[in-house]
């Protein structure tokens, strides 16, 4: 599938009404988990590393569920994979959004109307950024791992 | 041998020496091929621009190298760190030994050495700089509080 086709079936697949509302605290957001190295082998839980974004990065790339069908967010997590040289989805992580603000985090909402959000508020610096992310994990409400279920394991 | 200057004389250091003291080389050799086997893993899945979907930096040979350098300076009886590649492309070292007593590292090319540890309320965090050879002292200091407890 062209690059192109695949941003058109992101967007389309993303996009979403109910995305113009803020992020209530009681909100599950989901982080698409595409690299095995971020799965901690010992636990089966996602790693803090797989959170922090890059410097140059304000925030985490994160999706709502909102009243989305689940078959629908695999969808769309195996486009994103599909983006990578493995292009292997492992995983989504559930985040409950009251477990981010709790540390300083905040969410951003894009322009067009979708499940997609930032998750903003992070130190500018690394060893900072590291720090928040290890707070993130810390507690009943970290956040847990759903492995892709065999229906969407692979998609090229 | 030390990976870092030992110039501590107080129980705790003593204690400390005892516990970073590397008692078998055939264990030892062991313990280095294993956490080699995860650097080059985690590494072989990021090395490639892109690897995560949303515009992660590949990990170039540098960082790779100096990590190597890194796990080699790791008293070898001491837990294995998960080892992962961040969206920086840096590599990434964690031990854990429950939520709030964990050491969290990301090492990048030029040496660079970021951390983060929290034991219990007490937090820290910084940069320090890893030449190859001995663990920043810093950094070694959280190392040997939270190894010194290990099970």
């Amino acid at each position: 599938m062209s690059k192109f086709l695949k941003t058109l079936q992101r967007t389309w697949l993303g996009f979403s009404l109910g995305g113009r509302k803020p992020v209530d605290g009681a909100e599950p957001l989901r982080r698409f988990i595409t690299a095995k190295n971020w799965i901690n082998r010992t636990t089966g839980n996602v790693k803090p590393v797989a959170f922090v974004p890059r410097e140059t990065e304000r925030g985490t790339s994160m999706y709502r569920v909102l009243s989305t069908r689940e078959q629908v967010l695999w969808r769309l997590g195996t486009i994103i994979a599909s983006g990578t040289h493995a292009g292997v989805l492992h995983g989504q992580s559930e985040l409950r959004a009251r477990k981010a603000a709790s540390c300083g985090l905040d969410f951003e909402l894009g322009r067009i109307p979708s499940l997609h959000v930032d998750m903003i508020g992070w130190p500018d610096s690394k060893s900072a950024r590291l720090l928040l992310a290890e707070k993130l994990f810390d507690g009943a409400d970290a956040p847990r791992f759903i492995p892709t279920p065999r229906a969407f394991a692979v998609e090229r | 041998m030390l990976a870092w200057p030992d110039t501590a004389v107080s129980d705790d250091a003593a204690r400390v020496r005892l516990a970073l003291r590397d008692p078998d080389p055939a264990d030892s050799s062991l313990a280095f091929g294993s956490r080699k086997r995860d650097l080059e893993n985690a590494c072989a899945e990021a090395a490639f621009p892109n690897w995560d979907g949303n515009g992660a930096r590949a990990v170039d040979l540098e960082t790779y190298s100096l990590a190597e350098k890194f796990i080699a300076a790791v008293p070898r009886h001491f837990p294995s760190p998960d080892i992962a590649v961040d969206a920086d492309g840096e590599v990434a070292f964690r031990w854990a030994r429950a939520p709030k007593e964990v050491l969290s590292l990301t090492l990048r090319g030029d040496g660079r050495l970021s951390f983060a540890a929290r034991f219990g309320d007490r937090e820290s965090h910084g940069t320090e700089r890893f030449g190859g050879e001995q663990i920043p002292e810093d950094v070694a200091a959280h190392m040997a509080r939270l190894f010194a407890w290990w099970p």
